[in-house]
């Protein structure tokens, strides 16, 4: 097999549009993609440039088969498993790359381009962030232009985007007309979508320690935007889970608890505070709302611990709407879980002294809880991201030695003690606060605002919210924890975005985020729910012949301008604009009873005018000397185009009378 | 185009003028077959002034002149040449006939029989002639001026198609307004002027100019008008035939000349429906009696075909 067997002419043009497309298809997968790929396509692409410059020829059979299997070897030891989503786009990437090896005709060309389309589709799949949709966008342009690099024997830029333009115009109302009416049809099997593992969140248990990790993501948690007055800051304790397990060292979710744990929705009393939570994209397990809240949406259920959860993880991104009404009690209507006493496997002599002389020396559990709190304002405690490593007895060691520590700490020790003075306490995590964007009007809840903080039940008035942090930092609470911890080492170590202390950049932030924010809220919410609402409203009843009508005429009309602009009658021969504009004049001044004979050439008709018609004359003079000028004296480029456009702009002989009597200084010639 | 080509051309108009009295139009339009680099043909009745016109034009632009008086009894040896066997040498030697000169006046030219007549075919058409296997180029430049009597005179050979054709420009002269007519009855013998007539061109300036004519712009509309007429004659059910491509060549050769002659240095519809009668009527024929002749086709022509689309 030699170079000589291309059978089709590989143009110079074609071959570099066809490279530079694959790159642009790569490139913004390089964060999926193992980063050997680029090395591969360099290599490859390296070779067909080769044999198109006739200096190589295609690889023989076993050559090839060689490099596709050390390929899959490299996927199969780059991924945990074959079949996840990255490893599957990988194995697509490869073919496409090594397809380049076997090009041998137009046809191939081609093909390669149709799959290319493909994986940038499969970008979409790792992120459906405006900007990945950009991204792709930009993709989709390149390999507009690298189909028509094929079939161009001329491949010239711009002409080329000028037709990409066009196209992407053509398709727009389709496109819209798709998005908006396209069934959104859920899940038939769960793919196994990227990032699942990988994305800082709140997990179910909590070691002392894992906050503080999470408070050094600059990544968003959720979105909230509230109807009507925000409440204040320290207000703002988003309940996510209740951690009421404890083994003496890592709080969890009550095993027992997953299960019938359902509890009819409270009922809520005046004044209710209304708000819309979005979350970003991810695995959700529970819904974040403040104290007492009730959810309106079909698939979720309220659970004994007062919190809302989804009837089965809820993937993607995720928005709900809330009523809550702060001041209400988390009230059990069944009896207390002798968990929420357990002190489970964990030897803290000292904490348990304490607690056991609270107990003797206040009989009143509320007391007790106020004990409590009263030792953390008066104990030195120092709030900080980097708490030391704690030994066995981690709650001992932190009250009394170390001292320092972050929420979790503080609330994991209170419950602890409250739990050995037998008050029935538990963990319950969250967020605290959160970032107004004042550009929109909405909240923006980072994971850097991740909390922890204590419930105690006390008789009759249920679960209360208890938050030693508050006592020991009230800044954390009061200015929210990015005041509280900018300062701290650490603090946000992770993200990118250091420039949180600068006003512009924050405004900045804001901005995008509000771009993103819309994003989601009108584009990547849009659901089967919402989109029924929305036909509902705009065409008054969804049947079958309504939706065809509008998908038809959203097709049609494009097809129809299209039809329109590219079958005009074609031109008369020898027609050029300088004649239709005299003839345009001629007719205009046949208007006023003289009309130009056929073969009469345009001085002859002139001077029949002047000698006729004097009022017509300097007007047709103009004229004739403009056309002369465009269609029989020697041609100059320069004055041509003023030249056409006097004589066009002159050609109704009423108006040039006006407008030159008009004029200042016009002097009849 | 330089200024005193043009007033040489315009000196050259009065000069014959002065012979050919109240002919302006018809002394422009032979001038103008002689820029194109073409022959002209002057057909009408004896005694109009045809001669004198052909006379007058030989002496003002200064060319080498000969005049031959065609006859039924003409021989094309009697105008290329002949070779004669010189005892001396014991060779044959080549006397040249009369067409070896610039400008050649062909008086009469439709009395000779069409065997003489197309001797001049080669002539004209390639400026030279071939005899006895021999090919002679003639000088430069080459003018031929032919006369002829109406066809419905005695003693007339129509002049084959062919040979029509070669001749760039048909002109008849008509006869001369009433003034003229007097002034040159008043004035006498006008031959005795033409004696007077000055020399204001020569060889190498009619060559001058008639490069200087292919210089003339001719813009793609007036193509366009030109290739309109000679498709109107070609598809028109008036025409026995369509104007062949020599004929729009000419045409468009004339209308150079023609806009020379105004001084312009561009072509416009105007100069080729000027020059359109003189180069087409010839080469039209009506396609059934009674449709008029020359004139009446090209008369059809001018104000049927739309000179601007």
């Amino acid at each position: 097999m030699t170079a000589a067997n291309i059978n089709f002419v590989a143009q110079r043009q074609s071959v570099i549009w066809l490279l530079l497309a694959q790159l642009v298809t790569l490139a913004p997968l390089l964060g999926v993609l193992p980063v050997w790929i680029l090395a591969v396509w360099a290599f490859v692409a390296l070779w067909y440039w080769r044999i198109v410059s006739a200096a190589w020829s295609f690889p023989a059979r076993w050559i090839k088969a060689c490099i596709a299997l050390s390929t899959l070897g490299g996927v199969y030891f780059s991924f945990p498993s074959l079949f996840s989503l990255e490893a599957m786009v990988t194995i697509l990437v490869l073919a496409v790359v090594l397809k380049l090896l076997e090009l041998k005709t137009a046809r191939d060309h081609w093909l390669i381009l149709m799959l290319s389309y493909f994986i940038v589709a499969c970008g979409l799949l790792f992120s459906q962030q405006i900007g990945a949709l950009i991204m792709a966008l930009l993709q989709i342009a390149v390999l507009l232009l690298a189909q028509q690099a094929l079939q161009r024997r001329r491949a010239k830029t711009l002409p080329m985007l000028r037709v990409v333009g066009v196209m992407a115009l053509q398709s727009l109302p389709l496109m819209l007309m798709l998005f908006v009416i396209f069934p959104r049809i859920g899940p038939l099997w769960t793919m196994p979508l990227p990032g699942g593992q990988a994305t800082t969140g709140m997990s179910d248990s909590l070691e002392f320690g894992d906050i503080a990790k999470l408070s050094q993501s600059g990544a968003l948690a959720f979105r909230v935007r509230f109807n009507g007055v925000m409440p204040a800051s320290h207000d703002l304790y988003w309940r996510g889970l209740v951690l009421d397990d404890f083994d003496g060292r890592r709080w969890t979710r009550s095993s027992w608890s997953l299960w019938s744990n359902k509890m009819n929705p409270p009922v809520l009393a005046e004044p209710k505070l209304n708000y819309t939570v979005t979350l970003e994209p991810g695995s959700h397990k529970w819904l974040y709302t403040l104290p007492q809240a009730a959810v309106s949406r079909d698939d979720v259920y309220y659970s004994d611990q007062h919190l809302w959860l989804p009837a089965r993880p809820i993937t993607g991104r995720m928005q709900y709407t809330v009523s809550s009404n702060l001041g209400q009690g988390l009230v059990d209507n069944k009896a207390l879980s002798r968990k929420n006493l357990s002190l489970g496997r964990a030897a803290n002599p000292r904490a348990e002294a304490l607690a056991a002389q609270w107990q003797t020396q206040w009989p009143d559990t509320q007391d007790r809880v106020a004990a409590a709190i009263r030792y953390f304002e008066q104990t030195p405690f120092i709030y900080t991201l980097t708490p030391p490593l704690l030994g066995e007895s981690n709650v001992d060691e932190f009250l009394f030695d170390s001292r320092q520590g972050f929420c979790e700490h503080f609330a994991g020790s209170f419950v602890y003690l409250m739990r050995a003075a037998g008050v029935p306490a538990r963990i319950v995590v969250g967020y605290q606060g959160g970032e107004f964007n004042d550009r929109d009007g909405y909240l923006l809840v980072n994971q850097s605002d991740a909390h922890a903080w204590a419930e105690v039940y006390i008789e009759g008035q249920g679960w209360l919210r208890v938050d030693p942090t508050a006592t020991v930092a009230p800044n954390r609470i009061r200015l929210g924890a990015e005041a509280m911890l900018r300062d701290q080492e650490g603090y946000l170590g992770e993200s990118p975005l250091s420039l949180r202390n600068y006003e512009w950049a924050k405004r900045l932030r804001y901005f995008v985020d509000n771009i993103n924010y819309a994003w989601a809220r009108w584009i990547l919410n849009y659901d089967s729910g919402t989109q029924n609402d929305f036909l509902l409203r705009v065409l008054g009843d969804i049947n079958p012949q309504r939706l065809m009508l509008v998908i038809m005429l959203a097709g049609g009309i494009p097809l129809c301008l299209a039809a329109f602009f590219s079958l005009r009658l074609p031109k008369r021969a020898g027609e050029d604009l300088a004649a239709r504009y005299y003839l345009a004049s001629c007719a205009a001044l046949a208007r006023k009873g003289v009309p130009r004979r056929a073969g009469e050439t345009p001085d002859d008709y002139l001077r029949r005018v002047e000698a006729g018609h004097a009022c017509w004359a300097a007007w047709l003079r103009e004229q004739t000397r403009l056309f002369s000028l465009c269609s029989y004296l020697p041609q100059d480029s320069v004055s041509y185009q003023e030249n056409l456009t006097s004589l066009k702009r002159a050609r109704r002989p009423q108006k040039w009378l006006e407008r030159s009597t008009s004029a200042t200084g016009y002097t009849s010639k | 185009m330089p200024s005193d080509q043009l007033a040489v051309l315009a000196a050259v108009s009065d000069e014959i003028g002065r012979v050919v009295l109240g002919k302006d139009r018809q002394v422009q339009q032979a001038l103008c077959c002689l820029l194109a680099r073409g022959h002209l043909l002057i057909e009408d009745v004896p005694g109009v002034g045809k001669t004198t016109l052909s006379q007058a034009f030989a002496r003002v632009t200064g060319l080498d002149y000969q005049r031959m008086q065609f006859t039924s009894d003409l021989l094309p040896a009697d105008i290329l040449g002949v070779s004669v066997f010189d005892r001396n040498s014991n060779a044959f030697h080549f006397h040249p006939g009369p067409i070896f000169t610039q400008f050649l006046l062909v008086d009469e030219i439709n009395r000779a029989s069409p065997k003489t007549q197309s001797a001049l075919l080669e002539a004209m058409a390639e400026q030279q002639v071939s005899i006895e296997g021999e090919t002679r180029p003639l000088p430069q430049p080459y003018f031929v001026m032919a006369t002829q009597n109406p066809w419905f005179q005695s003693g007339t050979f129509p002049l084959p198609e062919s040979q029509l054709d070669r001749f760039l420009m048909r002109i008849s002269l008509g006869y001369p307004d009433e003034r003229s007519e007097r002034r040159l009855l008043a004035g006498g013998d006008p031959r005795a002027v033409l004696s007077q007539l000055r020399a204001l061109l020569n060889a190498e300036k009619i060559i001058a100019l008639q490069n200087a004519v292919d210089a003339i712009e001719v813009r793609d509309s007036v193509l366009s008008y030109v290739q309109r007429l000679i498709g109107f004659t070609r598809q028109d059910s008036h025409y026995a035939f369509g104007l062949s491509t020599r004929a729009a060549l000419a045409l468009i050769q004339c209308a150079k000349a023609w806009a020379m002659l105004q001084g312009r240095d561009y072509v416009l519809p105007d100069d080729i429906q000027l020059v359109l009668e003189p180069v087409a009527a010839h080469r039209l024929k009506a396609a059934a009696d009674g449709q008029g002749d020359g004139p009446d086709l090209i008369k059809r022509l001018l104000s049927q075909v739309p000179v601007v689309v």
